[in-house]
């Protein structure tokens, strides 16, 4: 088990590290050098030469990297040309409305899935199994976008229930904050909760027909003690795992959501900037987003073997 | 036809076992109906459009669907939405086969490659694909956008990078099983080079999850690109596209709602249509795999 965490945490870091490095050089392929796209526009030979100097743009690509990534590790992710913010301080600023936004998303995808997935792996080849399964196919075909604009063209637009667009933080008023955010975290749980009913029921059917239900039955033990018991313990392990991910998934649809809603967030800041070609702060979007995408799949990795030890050995062999 | 039945070749009869398995999906026959009329749509297009789908007239803003002349309404600037919807069919067919085509014929070329050679090369091949896929898609596309430009050949390009990983994984796990197996042995014994295992040989028993993989891929990527036209960073208006037909719709919610819900649907349709396919593909094909 040491060995393989210790294998797995290592590919995480020279995955991260090699990301890292894309990043950098993303930057310097941009049309003009990076001086040019650092600054704003029609800036003089004297703030070009200032910027060169300030970001060590003069020095070899190497060391211009080291000092890249030692600003980055202390912190220091540049200041916005556009802003003149420092994109570490916006950056703390759009990450909680994120991290509300998919934690709120991933609750209601939760909420919905599992009942639905048990329900449809009881019931199996019902109509109601039918329907689920059309509907998590459904929840996978259209895309979320749509859905968002026909919400809005519902809830908002006829129905006057909820505001359009916008975002309220949860400290100012906490009941508009949740008006507010109700409408893009169901769009984004939409496709999550597609995923996971599938996954749900698989899992279910898989475990009712292990040998171990069957002595539960056996003993005389009551369904639900069965199901909640033994069968749903072991269902939702994989379902947390897929989760995990999910979490690209997520990611994508946390910047198409944020578009729609106008959700002051990590996704809308992502698309500002390459429209704004502020590119301090797209550099630190694509860097963080990246970095939190290896670290929950390494995560995701070390909770499924400790769950599973099966893994481990596969993983030892390749 | 039943007299000869008995003297087809065994490749005759699976065609056939694999004919009756797809017929009796209905999903499936439906999925085929819908992707054979996206696909006729796309290649006609202008040929059918009932009208110039970039000419404006202001005298005829935001029509109602089911008027004379103009079946589902005109847009914002009085343009038939129904001309730009057919023509719109083609960028969407496009980017959705382009994307996965270009991505299967990379990811399988280096999957076989890494799965054929192992070693160093498979050591470092796995190591690019987890770079590329530690970018989740939207991002990687956005970072393309800034680099290149927003257009529907960048969309297309962040699409196909996005999907070769899993191609390259798929292929590659398929090797490392075949290369084991007698009949490569043989041919390795036999002194045959190493490119004809490989096509000849190797790629020809691993079709069936490229195919399952395929038929993913197409859905996933018209989504993708429309996606992308949605967020400005893929087709640019005023071309037609589904995608950028649903965001301009977005800035008149009140005053034309059918204008989000058109395009919306020919996305939903396309998409279902390919995905219902590919659900009957895959139970032909591997009628174990999951249900």
């Amino acid at each position: 088990m040491r060995w393989y965490v210790l294998r797995k945490v290592g590919q995480a870091l020279l995955t991260l590290f090699i990301a890292s490095v894309v990043v950098f050089f993303g930057v310097r392929a941009l049309p003009g050098d990076a001086a040019t796209a650092m600054s704003s526009e029609g800036a003089s030979p004297e703030v070009l030469a200032q910027i060169r100097q300030q970001y060590g743009l003069d020095e070899p690509l190497p060391v211009q990297y080291a000092d890249w990534i030692g600003h980055v590790l202390t912190g220091n992710l540049g200041t916005s040309p556009q802003t003149g913010l420092a994109v570490s301080a916006v950056l703390a600023d759009r990450i909680p409305v994120t991290l509300e936004l998919t934690a709120v998303a991933v609750l209601i995808a939760l909420v919905i899935s599992i009942p639905i997935g048990i329900l449809a792996a009881l019931k199996r080849n019902t109509a109601l199994d039918y329907l689920s399964t059309t509907g998590s196919m459904l929840g996978l075909s259209v895309p979320h976008f749509w859905f968002g604009i026909l919400f809005i063209l519902l809830f908002a637009v006829r129905l006057h229930w909820l505001p359009a667009s916008g975002f309220v933080p949860f400290a100012t008023d906490s009941v508009s904050n949740l008006q507010h955010i109700i409408m893009p975290a169901v769009v984004l749980a939409i496709g999550l909760a597609a995923v996971l009913i599938r996954q749900m029921r698989s899992a279910m059917l898989q475990s009712l027909g292990e040998d171990y239900i069957r002595t539960a039955r056996a003993k005389g033990l009551a369904q639900s003690a069965v199901i909640g018991k033994h069968a749903l313990r072991n269902s939702l392990t994989a379902v947390v795992t897929v989760v995990g991910l999910q979490v690209g998934a997520l990611i994508s649809g946390v910047v198409v959501t944020e578009q729609i809603f106008v959700v002051p967030g990590i996704g809308k800041l992502t698309l500002d900037s390459v429209f704004n070609r502020d590119y301090p702060t797209l550099q630190a979007v694509v860097l963080v987003t990246a970095s939190v995408y290896i670290v929950v799949n390494l995560l995701t990795d070390l909770v499924y073997s400790a769950l599973n030890p099966r893994v481990r050995i596969q993983g030892a062999v390749t | 036809m039943t007299a000869l039945a008995a003297e087809l070749t065994p490749r005759a009869q699976q065609r056939l076992r694999y004919r009756r398995r797809f017929t009796r999906r209905p999903t499936a026959v439906i999925g085929l109906a819908g992707v054979a009329f996206f696909v006729l749509v796309a290649i006609l297009g202008p040929l059918i459009s009932p009208a110039d789908p970039n000419a404006t007239n202001y005298d005829t803003i935001f029509v109602s669907p089911f008027s004379a002349g103009h079946l589902l309404g005109t847009d914002d600037l009085g343009r038939d939405v129904l001309s730009r919807l057919i023509v719109g069919t083609r960028a969407s067919m496009e980017a959705g086969v382009l994307a996965t085509l270009i991505a299967a014929l990379v990811g399988v070329f280096l999957g076989l490659l890494s799965g054929y050679y192992r070693g160093r090369l498979d050591t470092v091949m796995m190591r690019a694909t987890d770079v590329v896929l530690s970018f989740p898609f939207a991002i990687l596309a956005v970072g393309l956008a800034s680099i290149l430009g927003p257009s529907l050949s960048n969309a297309i390009l962040a699409l196909a990078i996005s999907l070769v990983p899993t191609f390259i994984r798929i292929t590659r796990a398929e090797v490392l099983g075949l290369r084991e197996q007698e009949y490569v042995q043989a041919a390795l014994v036999s002194g045959a080079p190493a490119r004809v295992i490989m096509f000849g040989h190797i790629l020809r028993n691993c079709l069936t999850p490229l195919v399952v993989q395929v038929s993913v891929a197409i859905p996933g990527s018209i989504i993708g690109a429309a996606t992308l036209s949605f967020l400005g960073l893929g087709e640019q208006p005023p071309t037609a596209s589904w995608g950028t037909m649903l965001s301009e719709s977005q800035n008149y919610l009140s005053q034309a709602a059918w204008f989000a819900v058109f395009p919306g649907l020919a996305i939903a349709l396309a998409t279902l249509s390919f995905t219902m396919l590919g659900d009957g593909l895959r139970d032909v094909l591997d009628p174990r795999g999951d249900r």
